[in-house]
């Protein structure tokens, strides 16, 4: 077990500038961290990608708005840092909530016979999930395995072939995920239900991420590989991954430009190293003064 | 074979208005470890042994303020009550006392949500301002007189604990009043115009009997009850002011 050691910090300053984490350490572990260490285990944070959206928020979709940690915007990078969420929060939603007030003041509407006919597809789709009797395999189960392949495949270090074995596995899943046979066949607040909607969008999710790390035959960001490709490569894959839904198989994966205004991708170097490059950086900075 | 491990009894308040004319107990057996909360007793609960069980989660981290419930009949946040603490059982869980159930520990949020919008919960400029002035300043000791009560998740725990809301369900309630007292006690805020009537109605702070319960119970100590009667003074304040200015002295 790894231990996070904040007790130089002390309490005052903990209570003041952590808060939450201060809290969360109390209540839930009864550690306290002005006095001991906090137990810690890597997790999943966030899905560094989403929804392509550009700067007003549009998705490639006519008429559907992507904001928050759904988006994609293009602010982030290949390794969105903590609290950078802040762009999210304070000015991408206003951008949305504009953009799509405006969309819809001037859009014509659709033509409602054919609309009709998708959204009873859809709810078809639905239905059939609830109304399935038979099948034989459960939610959680899918999902745990999933969830576990996630993390052998496209956890913290990666290699083709742990890439593969994932992305193997979510086709498998995929399947299996037709046979998932709810216990509650009511109508009325049935959460199972929305569980095994989700459980498919889930699949279809892994899948983008899975195909879009094993095309990337480089290291950057947060995707680090450990099977000849530890090192960036601007010139093959300073490029954007763009996963497109095909139906029942694999995404399709593309890219796009990326468009950088000022942060050049650099190096993230740590201790000694960390520090030699920061001295470079500011030389650099003096120099184009 | 492996020693099946410990297990602990936890009796849930089931409604199902499809298949139910009035609630029922109903009894599971959950593998039992050290650092369960009460949620993921439930959730082994959906996930295991039992899909339609309907309960609310979202972030399991005392943050979304969704998971509320009665826990061996005390409002509790269930990500942040441990199993542990409520040995050795049966652990009785219902839906939040005082709101209305829609089905099993789901219970009906819309009035609360009602409340909580008509007191305007967000800074309301005093004077417009534009880009070119820059931020609002603030000293730490202005952020203080509100800080604590921005801590409120709308969880409603408060609501559950609050016997004046389980009498009058039209009370605005400890969690609405307090989050009224943090817009109007901070300084960036000039919007106390329009939220004095709320404060000042029958249904305002003058409805709370001082119980203190609701700060009890708050998973993150906002202290509810300091800010309702807190708003008595500003209330009454307000109420005699009112015989010398049109807007009780506010300028």
């Amino acid at each position: 077990m790894l231990h996070l050691d904040l007790r130089h910090l002390g309490e005052q300053k903990l209570r003041e500038r952590l808060p939450q984490i201060y809290e969360l350490a109390v209540e839930y572990l009864g550690v306290d961290p002005a006095t001991a260490p906090i137990p810690v285990l890597p997790a999943v944070h966030y899905t560094m990608g989403g929804i392509i959206a550009d700067g007003s928020t549009a998705s490639t979709l006519t008429g559907l708005y992507s904001v928050g940690e759904c988006s994609s915007v293009g602010v982030h990078g290949a390794n969105r840092l903590g609290s950078n969420s802040l762009t999210e929060l304070l000015v991408f939603g206003k951008v949305a909530g504009a953009a799509a007030a405006r969309h819809a003041v001037t859009v014509a509407h659709g033509n409602g016979a054919a609309l009709g006919l998708l959204a009873e597809a859809a709810r078809d789709r639905a239905l059939a999930i609830v109304l399935r009797q038979g099948g034989g395999e459960r939610i959680a189960t899918l999902r745990r395995e999933m969830a576990q392949s996630m993390e052998d495949g496209c956890g913290i270090y990666r290699s083709a072939q742990t890439m593969q074995a994932t992305c193997d596995k979510l086709a498998e899943l995929k399947q299996r995920c037709q046979r998932v046979q709810v216990d509650d066949h009511s109508r009325g607040w049935n959460t199972e239900w929305l569980l095994a909607i989700e459980l498919g969008y889930l699949l279809d999710v892994a899948q983008a991420m899975a195909h879009s790390a094993l095309h990337r035959k480089e290291s950057r960001g947060s995707h680090q590989r450990l099977d000849g490709f530890e090192q960036r490569d601007d010139v093959n894959f300073l490029q954007h991954s763009l996963a497109y839904f095909t139906g029942d198989d694999a995404p399709r994966i593309a890219y796009g430009p990326v468009t950088i205004t000022h942060s050049q991708p650099a190096t993230r170097a740590y201790g000694a190293a960390g520090e030699q490059a920061e001295a470079e950086r500011k030389t650099r900075e003096t120099s184009h003064v | 074979m492996s020693e099946p491990g410990p297990t602990i009894q936890i009796e849930v308040l089931r409604y199902r208005p499809e298949q139910e004319d009035k609630p029922v107990w109903q009894r599971y057996t959950v593998p039992f470890t050290d650092d369960m909360s009460v949620l993921q007793g439930l959730q082994h609960i959906k996930d295991e042994l039992d899909g339609t069980l309907s309960f609310r989660w979202s972030c399991r981290m005392a943050i979304c303020g969704s998971c509320g419930m009665m826990v061996n009949g005390k409002p509790e946040l269930s990500c942040k009550t441990f199993l542990r603490d409520l040995l050795p059982g049966p652990v009785r869980i219902e839906a939040l006392a005082h709101f209305p159930i829609e089905r099993d520990l789901v219970v009906s949020v819309g009035e609360f949500v009602k409340k909580l919008e008509a007191i305007k919960p967000y800074l309301i400029p005093k004077l417009p301002r534009t880009l070119a002035e820059g931020e609002y300043l603030q000293t730490p000791a202005q952020l203080e007189q509100f800080e604590q009560y921005s801590s409120c998740i709308n969880c409603m725990l408060c609501y559950a604990a609050c016997p004046q809301f389980g009498l009058d369900p039209g009370f605005a309630g400890p969690g609405v009043l307090a989050l009224l007292h943090r817009y109007n006690a901070d300084s960036r805020d000039g919007g106390r115009d329009e939220r004095m009537p709320i404060l000042n109605a029958e249904e305002g702070v003058w409805s709370c009997t001082a119980v203190g319960y609701c700060s009890e119970v708050c998973p993150k100590h906002v202290d509810p009850a300091n800010a309702v009667n807190q708003n008595k003074v500003n209330s009454a304040k307000d109420y005699f002011l009112r015989f010398l200015t049109p807007k009780g002295g506010r300028p």
